[in-house]
């Protein structure tokens, strides 16, 4: 039982091997992994993005995901906007963001005006909500509420 | 439902997702698309959580891991390059996966979850079979974790040294002499049981 590992030392352990691969060749489905994954994965693609803003005791940081959500909602309190996608962008990180909006419009109201007021509701949302600065918002009127 | 002319299978395969390959996937996923990330992961998990419980040997341990790594996979996705297939880049974060934990906790007890239990009657050379493997399993997990995962990459995965000195991103001498060295250490562990 001395001296080092000879051929049918590892020849025996090449079988041994074998059995033991075998036998964790298929573990059991794994319960609930993908969706736990998943979860997780969704949770930090919707808060990828933030947008910094700084302060004196410590930076605030703002999901792009948050602003978007309060963006639509402002949207949607405009009279004669009848919805909208907003996607924002953060502009090195913030505190300055750029909004696009892809409006829905109710029928029979003049666009560039709804634009413009669109425009200013989203400016004073974005900064009384989160005290970031809309630097730029750009509106496609893209559908008509029917 | 299949349409007309679509055989039903055909449809089924782009419902989900099983004709596309993992690049088209990965690229998807890495524009931000987790509905791709989600058809890679249904595809890999298996394979993960089996890579984590051979290089960890507790089932619990091994789900932790395997989570980890394919959330830290959707996290690294900017920097795979694709020059390597995604699974043995899937396979390289599993094992870094498992090294951390494997740091950071070391059992102070024999782990013994996945013993299969003998229901016929036992011959002594049955026993002493079990006692045997056993004995490896508890072997294998004593080895240091890059002896062990250069073990358990060529030889409970198959890959080729090559491909196994990849995925670990050493070069391939390295990893031929971490196989050597476990294989020698085993061999002698085995010999108590002839």
């Amino acid at each position: 039982m001395t001296g080092p590992a000879g051929d049918r030392d590892l020849a025996e352990l090449d079988a041994a091997l074998r059995e033991l691969a075998a036998e964790t060749a298929q573990p059991a489905p794994p319960a609930g992994l993908g969706r736990r994954v998943m979860e997780r994965v969704d949770a930090l693609a919707a808060h990828d993005r933030w947008a910094v803003l700084p302060g004196p005791g410590g930076a605030t940081a703002v999901a792009v995901g948050v602003v978007a959500v309060l963006a639509r909602r402002a949207v949607r309190a405009v009279p004669g906007a009848a919805d909208a996608a907003v996607v924002v962008r953060p502009v090195d990180d913030g505190p300055a963001v750029l909004l696009e909006v892809a409006l829905t419009a109710h029928p029979g109201v003049p666009l560039p005006d709804l634009a413009r007021r669109v425009r200013a509701a989203l400016v004073a949302a974005v900064a009384a909500q989160t005290g970031l600065t809309a630097a730029r918002v750009d509106v496609h009127v893209q559908d008509i509420a029917v | 439902m299949a349409q007309d002319g679509v055989p039903a299978d055909l449809d089924a395969a782009f419902r989900d997702g099983r004709h596309l390959d993992d690049g088209y996937l990965v690229r998807g996923a890495r524009d931000g698309s987790t509905a791709a990330f989600g058809l890679l992961v249904a595809r890999h998990q298996d394979q993960v959580l089996r890579l984590a419980l051979r290089l960890l040997g507790d089932r619990a341990a091994a789900e932790d891991v395997a989570q980890e790594a394919l959330v830290s996979a959707w996290r690294a996705l900017p920097s795979f390059r694709g020059d390597a297939a995604f699974g043995t880049w899937l396979h390289r974060i599993t094992t870094n996966a498992a090294r951390q934990h494997a740091g950071r906790r070391r059992p102070t007890v024999p782990l013994t979850g996945e013993e299969p239990v003998p229901t016929h009657e036992q011959t002594e050379d049955r026993v002493l079979a079990a006692a045997r493997t056993r004995a490896l399993r508890a072997a294998v997990r004593d080895l240091p974790f890059d002896q062990r995962a250069a073990l358990v990459l060529v030889q409970f995965e198959g890959l080729g040294y090559a491909e196994a000195a990849r995925t670990l991103e050493v070069p391939e001498p390295t990893l031929r002499g971490r196989v050597a060295r476990a294989r020698r250490a085993l061999a002698e562990q085995l010999r108590g049981w002839r």
